[in-house]
């Protein structure tokens, strides 16, 4: 056989290769026709290679399959009651992932940390951002969110905890928790408040600050990232146990902005970031976006290309950012939020709420005000990002509506409520 | 390749009880069945990649719930269901390759030396020598040349498959194939124990 047969021949074994053909029927022991050595050696090869299976070096097999699961079925709201009311107090099944994914986080940012500060902006622009419309913006990667609602009673009225959040430290803002509670805080006896933690330590109450009317906001200090359990002390003897889990894992809503371009392919990855130059050394991108009946919130992010420099936002002419859709219909600015996330440069601007069906949009700025080394520097424009928005969120509920009763010492009667 | 095989039709079936029952219904048990089978060739895909296996998870990860959230626009008509979700997972290691280039005051160099030469814990559990060597060896190769074989050995894709989710044709994707083997073959017969 020539030489192009012998490579066509060595073509239909790799075929019956990935077909599972049997090996002793690739690779003949008798033939009229012997296959020169180098192909025999090849078909070895490639005998290697789809004998080659990797899946035992990965942890995350059995906890990716349960968070799978866990996914499709907290889409059905009678199955996510049914499962939660189901839920012991307190399983290792938790404390597994919460264990596992602060085990491979830490990993990640110790290990990249070796090299730069700003690795950490880095897994967090891997991981992605949540959005909760009393936070904004916030890095799922060492982020905990309260896995569900407790509701307690005191001096005969109900109270809620609604919802919790505790975000870890950046270089330039200390960690936090915040608890939100609904009730009359008129009865709420907050004089002597405080989270216990499961390793012994108390975390006192740091601010209490009315946010609506019979809303509250409690503010401690940062919890661990490994934290699943912790109960909330209250004047008279009041424990409320708490629940808490990585906001990865608490099904928020999605807020991956991808490009246009790739939105209507079947396989379309929706966490390509949309980015622009600005300039040579400098790029403006779109972490994370975000539409409800509010308005649409966009997160924008500038950052220097140049190794060593930093850029700051100079909000100046942010007011006459807008977005346009397809439709050219124009959805102006309405408010702005500065952040700043581990070292780099974000800023949140919020926009009118973009038509139903409309996802593909148009971030149009003027120009952009920056401060460089000292210096205020005016970039003129105008500068157009084409963006496609997740869906329109009209509820915001990171954490599943369950209701468990309360500890109250001394007495002895838990008082349990459920809602419908 | 697998010890606990699914035939094509079987998998077909599989396939369209999850998209009938609805994956986010009762059609999740049929999805979890095509997640044990496919977890470790997507896996192995990655690691054919990237280096990094806690990136292979997350990478492993993403593929999954993006394959669970769109399920339901999988089309059978168009081809079978590895090449679709192959090209998902492809999709999400270019991406995370683009995503890093655009970081540029990130060390990456630096990180991916670090972690392709130094022997990780994970290596621990590989215990073949010849996997250690074999693995050593693609580490080497060309982006594109990894990719094409991780679409075939990992994947199971046929060359059409790997040339409708690559753009390349038929034919370039034979000869790279075959190029990549050979290439494969002369560093481990001539470079040997160096990549124990």
């Amino acid at each position: 056989m020539s030489e192009q047969s012998w490579n066509a021949w060595f073509d239909v074994q790799l075929e019956r290769l990935t077909t599972n053909a049997k090996v002793s029927d690739l690779i003949p022991a008798q033939a009229k026709d012997t296959p020169p050595d180098a192909l025999v050696s090849d078909l070895r090869i490639a005998i290697q290679l789809a004998n080659l299976n990797l899946g035992h070096e990965s942890k995350a097999q059995a906890m990716l399959r349960t968070r799978l699961a866990w996914m499709a079925l907290s889409k059905t709201s009678d199955v996510r009651t049914r499962v939660y009311l189901e839920r012991p107090h307190h399983t290792p099944f938790h404390f597994r992932i919460a264990w596992m994914t602060g085990l491979v986080t830490v990993f990640l940012v110790v290990f990249l940390t070796i090299f730069s500060q700003p690795t950490l902006a880095m897994a967090q622009h891997i991981l992605g951002y949540g959005y909760l419309p009393e936070v904004g913006f916030f890095p799922l990667s060492k982020t905990l969110l309260l896995e569900y609602p407790v509701e307690f009673q005191q001096d005969q009225q109900l109270v809620l905890i609604q919802q919790g959040i505790t975000l870890q430290s950046t270089p330039t803002k200390p960690g936090t928790t915040w608890l939100w509670l609904e009730g009359d805080p008129n009865v709420l006896n907050l004089g002597e408040t405080w989270l216990d933690l499961a390793n012994g330590k108390q975390l006192p109450v740091q601010s209490i600050k009315r946010v609506g009317n019979n809303r509250i906001r409690l503010e401690f200090g940062h919890l661990p990232f490994v934290t699943t359990q912790s109960v909330l002390r209250l004047a008279g003897g009041l424990k409320i146990p708490l629940a808490w889990i990585p906001a990865m894992e608490a099904g928020l809503a999605p807020t991956q902005v991808a490009s246009p371009r790739l939105a209507n392919t079947p396989t379309r990855n929706a966490t390509t970031i949309p980015c622009l130059n600005v300039t040579e050394q400098l790029m403006l991108c779109a972490q994370a976006a975000y539409v409800d009946s509010q308005g649409t919130h966009l997160l924008l992010e500038l950052q220097s290309l140049q190794n060593g420099m930093s850029v700051h936002w100079n909000i100046k002419m942010v007011n006459q950012a807008e977005l346009r859709d397809d439709n050219h219909k124009i959805y102006p600015m309405i408010a702005f939020v500065p952040g700043d996330m581990d070292g780099t440069n974000s800023l949140t601007l919020q926009f009118t709420t973009v038509s139903d069906g409309n996802a593909n949009v148009t971030l149009h700025l003027p120009g952009i005000q920056i401060q460089q080394s000292g210096k205020v520097e005016w970039i003129a424009g105008p500068f157009d990002l084409s963006l496609h928005l997740p869906s329109r969120n009209e509820k915001v509920s990171p954490t599943p509506s369950t209701i468990r009763s309360s500890e109250r010492q001394p007495a002895p009667t838990p008082v349990v409520t459920s809602r419908p | 390749m697998n010890e606990c095989e699914i035939s094509i039709s079987e998998e077909i079936q599989i396939v369209q009880e999850a998209i009938k029952a609805g994956a986010y219904r009762d059609g999740v048990a049929a999805f979890l069945v095509l997640y044990d089978y496919y977890f470790s060739r997507i896996y192995t895909y990655f690691r054919y990649r990237c280096p990094e296996p806690q990136t292979c998870d997350d990478l492993t990860a993403q593929t999954f719930e993006q394959a669970l959230t769109h399920l339901d626009e999988f089309d059978l008509h168009r081809g079978p269901f590895s090449a679709w979700l192959f090209g998902i997972a492809r999709n999400a290691v270019n991406c995370y390759y683009r995503r890093r280039l655009r970081f540029q005051w990130l060390a990456l160099d630096k990180f991916i030396h670090f972690s392709s030469h130094e022997p990780l814990p994970e290596e621990q559990v590989i215990r073949n020598a010849e996997e250690r060597q074999l693995i050593a060896a693609i580490s080497h190769l060309p982006d594109r040349q990894r990719d094409l074989l991780a679409l075939k050995f990992s994947g199971g894709l046929n060359n059409r498959e790997i040339a409708a989710l690559t753009g390349l044709s038929e034919q370039n994707v034979a000869v790279i194939l075959h190029r990549s083997i050979c290439i494969l073959r002369q560093q481990l017969s001539d470079e040997g124990e160096k990549y124990v």
